[in-house]
């Protein structure tokens, strides 16, 4: 990082705030790990179960669920890995792009008394979810295991997923926290689109569920769809995503995320004035 | 710092040329995006402009310290927002050498669940330090807040003296840096207010 000493600050050559905002996100690296420590300390300082709990949320959503649907879903083999596969990536993606929302609140507060990267509390809620869904990953692989279902090389291609599933987040994040900071209420909004979001993705059910004529464009319209795909692919069905299922989620992620980046960073010289 | 050397030309640290900040403040605050629907169609959104500055111009050299006195709604606080980056300005240009300190309102940048150490991390590169900076310094942070011994319990278990002390702003870095290093009084310490309910 550069001696603070030597930055130079001109309004006049500030050049696109998109990449300002970018270079501002990289000054600021040893920031973004900060928020990314204080919400993982802060979150189980308290608690007897500590970080434990990170692992326990989704095992005891997988219960839940499992527990409710294998009646009626008893076709799946090995339901409650076919579950939580899809459901970790879920809870990433409402976790993460809802806390850029109440993050954003909590750094408004400092956006109006001094400068920062406007994406850096957005890119930290992603930071924190990530290290979240790493963490998930344990009790992830020791239910595939206690399940009996192989564990094969495929589960290294994760990370992968990971990455593509963190890029469009961020997007989603960016564009709805920007909207927020203008309309509180698109926060709660936000919920219950979330809500219906998660039902029309096939997490808690088998993609056999909906009628065939309907099927195609049922899930390959909804970009979560290709995200779970390419989670429970490696995980589940111990194989690689498809190639063509890849690409489309890697462009949808790509374009999600350039969009929602310019289109914050266009309002946010304007937050100041809002927050 | 402020004994400046003798055939040295003094260096500017900040300037300000011809600023202009106009707000444009809707006529009546829009909350919810229903409404904004509402008022889109029916069009009738009106804004309101007035300039907070206009065309200001400044020039303020390293080591020197420079006050702004004015009363409310003066501009000071849009000047030091221009200052601090927080505002972009709508006309004019802001060129600032070193980084800004503004004081913080109290408890802003600090987490009450983590440490007193904890926290001079968080708050030190929210206020643009790079880690490596505030590892040098931390030692000395500590001692100017006098709080070795609580330093690593959680911050909520403080009593508001020793959060306060935290929270005020570390002595500048000696020569270390260009600093500009400002504070600005909560509108609740703004002089005039005071004396008039002195009068």
């Amino acid at each position: 990082m550069k001696a603070s000493e030597d930055l130079i600050y001109d309004s006049a050559q500030r050049g696109p705030v998109a990449l300002e905002e970018l270079r501002g996100i990289y000054r600021y690296r040893d920031l973004i790990f900060q928020l990314i420590r204080k919400d993982i300390v802060a979150r189980y300082k308290r608690s007897v179960l500590g970080v434990a709990w990170t692992m326990l949320q989704p095992l005891g959503m997988m219960v839940i669920l499992s527990v409710v649907f294998s009646t009626l879903f008893s076709q799946v083999k090995g339901y409650p890995a076919y579950i939580l596969s899809g459901l970790i990536a879920w809870t990433f993606f409402s976790q993460a792009t809802s806390a850029m929302m109440t993050q954003i609140v909590w750094g408004g507060a400092l956006l109006r008394q001094i400068y920062l990267p406007r994406t850096s509390f957005a890119v930290s809620s992603i930071g924190t979810g990530l290290t979240n869904l790493g963490i998930s990953f344990i009790p992830l692989v020791l239910i595939v295991l206690v399940i009996g279902l192989p564990i094969r090389w495929s589960i290294l291609f994760v990370p992968i997923s990971m990455l593509l599933l963190g890029a469009f987040a961020l997007g989603v994040g960016l564009i709805v926290s920007t909207m927020s900071i203008y309309f509180p209420d698109v926060a709660d909004m936000y919920n219950l689109v979330l809500t219906g979001w998660m039902y029309l993705t096939p997490i808690v059910y088998p993609e056999t569920l909906i009628p065939e004529a309907y099927r195609y464009w049922f899930f390959h319209l909804n970009p979560m769809y290709y995200y779970v795909k390419i989670f429970r692919a490696p995980i589940f069905d111990g194989v690689l995503p498809e190639p063509l299922t890849l690409l489309v989620a890697a462009l949808i992620s790509l374009s999600t995320l350039v969009v929602g980046w310019l289109f914050f960073s266009k309002k946010s010289d304007d937050f100041a004035y809002h927050l | 710092m402020s004994l400046m050397e003798p055939n040295k030309q003094p260096e500017d640290v900040i300037r300000i040329e011809d600023v202009t900040v106009r707000y444009r403040k809707p006529g009546e605050r829009i909350r919810t995006f229903k409404e904004y629907a509402i008022r889109i169609i029916q069009r009738k959104i009106q804004f309101k402009e007035f300039h907070a500055l206009k065309e200001v111009n400044l020039r303020i050299q390293k080591g020197e310290i420079f006050g702004v006195i004015g009363n409310n709604g003066a501009g000071k606080s849009t000047l030091l927002k221009v200052i601090s980056r927080v505002l972009i300005p709508t006309q004019g240009r802001v060129w600032i050498k070193g980084i800004v300190t503004p004081l913080l309102e109290l408890g802003a940048g600090f987490h009450p669940e983590l440490t007193g150490r904890e926290n001079i991390f968080l708050n030190g590169t929210i206020l643009g330090h790079p880690r490596r900076e505030i590892e040098e310094h931390v030692d000395e942070i500590i001692e100017f807040s006098e709080l070795s011994d609580f330093i690593d319990s959680p911050l909520r278990t403080y009593s508001s003296g020793m959060y306060a002390r935290l929270a005020s702003p570390p002595p500048p870095p000696g020569n270390r840096t260009s600093c500009c290093w400002m504070k600005y009084c909560p509108s609740a310490m703004n002089p005039s207010v005071k004396n008039a309910r002195r009068a």
